[in-house]
């Protein structure tokens, strides 16, 4: 196993999880179901709200979709994203009776894979049970290459692993810094981590990369049926539904407006912003900048309320309802002219009972 | 309703070409062409100023935002291109050069079809004497395989020249270095290629439109070319000449030099953003070629202003220059002379007055050097071969600011003029300081409740349109806007389709309009006192003053009601403003500062934000941004009722609604709106007397 090899199979390890959360189609590697079962555990995913909306769905067979808090942790970098990974991991032994041991073992294990060399391979041998239990689990993220030759079983530590612990917070794999060095002016190919976007004020979205992540991460919130692809290009463009579509993921406009803005080409933040630019901070055009947040907006304009309306049938029966709902707080909106009275679906049960009593009364008085 | 549901949308549809393989060299290259004709080019590029160049001649610019641009390849570009005098190897050598990735198989095959044929073959007049041109000999006796082409053959007398099939040999008319410098490799000019020769027959003059029709159906569209220099039967106008002081841009010397590339003049279609000088390129064309030339306006007010840029900017003498409108019929100099006039002058088939028709003889009658179209993509095709039926001109030159039509006629202007010569790119103009920096906005004006109920009640169009060009919303934030204006010091022009609503403000801003009905005097009085004084500030406009009017000194817009969604209209509105003003910076920091506004009012949530997305689609395409602005109305109402706006109380509002759903039926035809004024404003109405 060389160094490469292990470089390789991290990278592949690690992207499946990512594709997976912002729901890649057709990837030749997936995530180990404890991955995607971890994925949702942890709130990064949840159930297709569109799927479970529609009654004839099960709601147990819905694919995972995004959640908000998935986005966010799509932003961050990848040093960023696997101590996101650890402290989760850390965190649901809290079940466990043995938590406490369990936890300073997990801390020891990630020591020692500080001190370890790169590209050099231990035995599991003189690992503790639980120890290698750890390593195993590690294994599944791609953090380790684990494997059984021969009834020997061994582990490679990668370089993320090896770095979790010691080699000073942002180490060499930290994407972000990476790309930030190379954007220069251009992408280079074969290089999949890094990504710079030009942000157009047709709305039209130029990302210099050739990852598949990226893609599936601009495809979060972009029209996907717009996406052209060039060798070390994608143009592709914002609409008002594709916002719409990112927003019903729970996606926030700030994240997308902060991702944008953090993967924005040099160009972009070069000189004075260019016509009809402010001289704001952001590298974002304004008027799309402003787009993404009036679109926010309109969602909130209007609000759903569950209601229920009642007809009254007898002479009467219309002011004394009307009465009673609004002494209790129960009413929303009627009209005399129309005979129709909306009740706050919550409080139907009270008010019927207080129509059939009412009625009651009024047909024995009738009788009288 | 008459929504303009362009044809074409410019979106392109998703494709994956992530297999195409990029050079290794790829950084130092500026554009990716893909294999469906879609090229994209980085505009931040060092090679950008030439690949623009070339790309502009070859393709169409779908999108010219800041950053990276959009081109296409369609059949008309590369028509365009082999034109102007770019051979079909050239345009494949040059694209490869300036792509990253390599050129697709597709594109090269495309490019090969397209100017298989196109281009092949020219008309040229020469001493009097129509020609049919080629490089190529085999064209020729293709083409004079037909019958109707043999039939007007005339063969020559003298032997000299003539090769083996009896076509005469010359050789090539040298294109310009400056047209080609683009094609170079850089270091690579010295390189001196062996003049080409082109092989020709002379055909009969009587029998040239024939010729014309019969190669269009054998697919070799003959372009014209007009050997000016060598016509010594139509006689030149005096003194044609450009007075010194006359400056012309770089961006104009390029655009003409792809006209007269060659020495001769090439038909075809120059587009220039409005107030970029469209004029001048004209005169300059027409003092070229310095023969009669026809100069065609879309009004009387425009050919007034033609004529005067004639005069400014020549040293034509006052009897070579004629107007011939409904009101002035010029004499025609009998030799030769520029004459100035409208399409519908021209296209009229009715029966004309003696005198018009004494005037459209001598047109029809004679041989025109040049016809100078303005506007050219207003003209419905009918009325354009009517024109070009009746003035047999040698030289076709069209001049437009937004070669776009909500239908598709577009391609027929191609051939009825012929292509696309020059395009500017309305970014780089105004970085350049050749164009005024706009800042375009969009106001939302929220619709007042019983508005809104109104709107959402009514059931036809036509009152739904009303209701959102009336709201009093837009009326509180126009009379903001011009008054927040008007003390700054600007000039403001503020455009209403719709004519009732266009008295109506005027009224409430108490400031003149002019619209279809308002006379030719009037006009002019008002514009005149709005250029020359600073009493007159703000003037209401319907969309007759949409296109040629010049008015240099406003530089606000205020858009109340428009055309639907007509990008055409929108890009024209602005042009109004684009002049450059007198402190545009021309040194590069134009770029930074804005020194003009472009606002639009839009009713909120109504069809009208629908039609106003559609209309700015041309302006975002070549690299416009609007700002939206949501909280100017809640500012406007505010300062209504501080400072006792027309329109300030609820109220108010009622009142205008009244008359809106009362006056619905006969708007058009009631002339003095019956709008009730708040009574405290009635008292200041003066009515606005103009100075003559």
């Amino acid at each position: 196993m060389t160094p490469e090899d292990l470089e390789r199979y991290t990278q592949s390890q690690w992207d499946a999880v990512l594709h997976y959360l912002v729901g890649t189609p057709n990837m030749k590697v997936q995530p180990n179901p404890a991955v995607t079962h971890f994925l949702f555990q942890t709130d990064l995913m949840q159930p297709d709200p569109d799927y479970t909306r529609s009654s004839y769905n099960n709601k147990d067979d819905a694919p995972l979709v995004i959640t908000q808090k998935g986005y966010d942790f799509m932003l961050q970098d990848n040093t960023q994203q696997v101590w996101h990974f650890i402290v989760q991991y850390l965190d649901s032994m809290e079940a466990s009776e043995k938590k406490d041991k369990f936890q300073r073992e997990a801390l020891l294990v990630l020591i020692c894979l500080s001190h370890s060399r790169f590209g050099e391979c231990y035995s599991t041998a003189l690992l503790t049970k639980r120890g290698l239990k750890i390593v195993k689990d590690l294994a599944l993220f791609g953090l380790i290459y684990h494997k059984e030759i021969g009834g020997t079983s061994i582990f490679y530590p990668t370089r993320i692993a090896m770095q979790l612990v010691g080699a000073g917070g942002s180490g060499m794999w930290s994407w972000s810094t990476k790309a930030l060095d190379e954007a220069l002016a251009h992408p280079r190919p074969h290089n999949s981590s890094h990504l710079a976007i030009i942000v157009q004020t047709n709305f039209q979205l130029c990302a210099y990369t050739t990852s598949e992540l990226h893609v599936s991460m601009l495809g979060l919130f972009c029209d996907v049926h717009s996406i052209r692809r060039l060798p070390n290009v994608i143009f592709m463009t914002i609409t008002r539904d594709s916002i719409k579509g990112a927003f019903s993921l729970g996606i926030q406009s700030q994240q997308i407006l902060r991702f944008l803005e953090k993967h924005a080409h040099p160009k972009l933040r070069q000189g004075s912003g260019g016509l009809g630019a402010s001289v704001s901070a952001s590298p974002l055009p304004g008027n799309i900048v402003d787009q993404i947040c009036l679109w926010d907006r309109e969602r909130s304009r209007v609000l759903w309320n569950d209601v229920f309306m009642h007809q009254p049938m007898l002479t009467g029966e219309y002011r004394a309802v009307h009465k009673y709902v609004l002494d209790h707080g129960y009413h929303v909106w009627s009209s005399e002219r129309r005979n129709q009275i909306y009740i706050k679906y919550d409080h139907v049960e009270r008010v019927q009972r207080f129509i059939s009593k009412w009625r009651a009364k009024a047909a024995s008085a009738r009788g009288r | 309703m008459q929504s303009s549901s362009g044809g074409e949308e410019i979106q392109s549809i998703g494709a994956d070409f992530s297999d195409l393989a990029l050079k290794p060299d790829h950084i130092q290259r500026p554009c990716w062409v893909c294999p469906d004709g879609n090229i994209y080019l980085e505009a931040f590029h060092d090679l950008y100023e030439k690949a623009y160049d070339f790309l502009v001649a070859i393709a169409e610019p779908v999108a010219r935002p800041e950053f990276v641009h959009q081109y296409k390849l369609t059949p008309y570009s590369l028509y365009a291109a082999v034109a102007t005098n770019i051979e079909t190897e050239s345009i494949i050598t040059v694209l490869q050069r300036l792509s990253k990735n390599a050129l697709p198989k597709e594109v090269k095959q495309f490019v090969r079809d397209c100017t298989s044929k196109y281009g092949k073959a020219k008309l040229v007049l020469k001493h009097n004497k129509f020609y049919v041109e080629s490089e190529f000999p085999m064209v020729l006796r293709e083409l004079l395989r037909d019958q109707t082409i043999a039939q007007a053959r005339i063969h020559e007398d003298v032997e000299a020249n003539v090769d083996e099939h009896g076509f005469l040999t010359q050789t090539k008319a040298e294109e310009m270095k400056e047209n080609l410098d683009m094609l170079r490799e850089p270091g690579d000019g010295k390189k001196q290629k062996k003049p080409k020769v082109v092989v020709s027959f002379q055909v009969d003059g009587v029998k040239v439109e024939n010729v014309k029709r019969q190669a269009i159906e054998l697919d070799y569209p003959l372009m014209e070319e007009y050997d000016f220099r060598n016509d010594n039967i139509n006689p030149n106008v005096p003194l044609f000449d450009l007075k010194p002081i006359t400056r012309i841009r770089r961006y104009q010397e390029r655009s003409l030099a792809k006209m007269f590339g060659n020495g001769r003049a090439r038909s075809g279609i120059i587009v220039l953003p409005c107030g970029a000088g469209k004029t001048l390129t004209g005169v300059t064309a027409a003092q070229t070629i310095k023969k009669s030339c026809v100069c065609l306006a879309t009004n009387a007010v425009s050919v007034l202003q033609w004529k005067h840029q004639f005069q400014k900017w020549t040293n034509i003498p006052d009897d070579r220059i004629a107007v011939f409108t409904s009101d002035q019929k010029d004499k025609l100099h009998p030799d030769a002379c520029v004459l100035i006039t409208t399409y519908t002058m021209i296209s009229y088939n009715g029966k004309r007055s003696e005198q018009s028709q004494k005037v459209m003889d001598q047109i029809t009658g004679r041989e025109w050097g040049c016809l100078l179209m303005d506007e050219v993509h207003v003209v419905p095709a009918k009325m354009f071969r009517r024109v070009i039926g009746s003035v047999k001109a040698h030289t076709r030159l069209g001049l437009t600011a937004t070669l776009v039509r909500e239908d598709d006629l577009i391609s027929d202007l191609n051939f009825l003029i012929g292509p696309k010569l020059y395009e500017a790119n309305w970014m780089d103009l105004t970085a350049q300081g050749y164009l005024a920096n706009v800042q375009c906005v969009e106001v939302w004006c929220p619709m007042t409740g019983p508005f809104m109920k109104e709107y959402l009640l009514a059931s036809n169009a036509r009152l739904k349109q009303l209701l959102y060009v009336m709201n009093p919303a837009k009326l509180r934030a126009v009379e903001f806007l011009v008054r927040f204006h008007e003390a700054r010091g600007d000039k403001i022009i503020v455009f209403s389709d719709l004519v009732y609503s266009l008295k109506l403000y005027a009224e409430m801003l108490k400031r003149p309009l002019i619209y279809g009905e308002t006379p030719e005097r009037e006009r002019q009085a008002i514009l005149g006192t709005f250029r020359a004084s600073d009493a007159l500030r703000t003037i209401c406009i319907s969309k007759v003053g949409d296109t040629s009017i010049d008015l240099p000194e406003a530089n606000v817009i205020v858009q109340v009601s428009s055309h639907f969604g007509s990008r055409r209209q929108e890009a024209q509105r602005l042009g109004r403003i684009l002049r450059p003003k007198s402190y545009t910076q021309t040194d590069g920091s134009n770029k930074s500062t804005f020194n003009a506004f472009f606002y639009t009012l839009v009713s909120a949530d109504t069809q009208e934000m629908f039609y106003s997305a559609k209309r700015q689609q041309y302006l975002i395409d070549q690299g416009y941004t609007f700002k939206i602005v949501t909280n100017l109305c809640e500012k406007a109402a505010a300062e209504a009722v501080k400072h006792d706006y027309a329109f300030a109380t609820p109220e108010d509002d009622r009142r205008i609604l009244r008359t809106v759903l009362t006056s619905e039926n006969d708007l058009e035809k009631v002339i003095s709106s019956p709008i009730t004024f708040p009574s405290r404003v009635k008292k200041s109405i003066t009515i606005f007397v103009i100075s003559v």
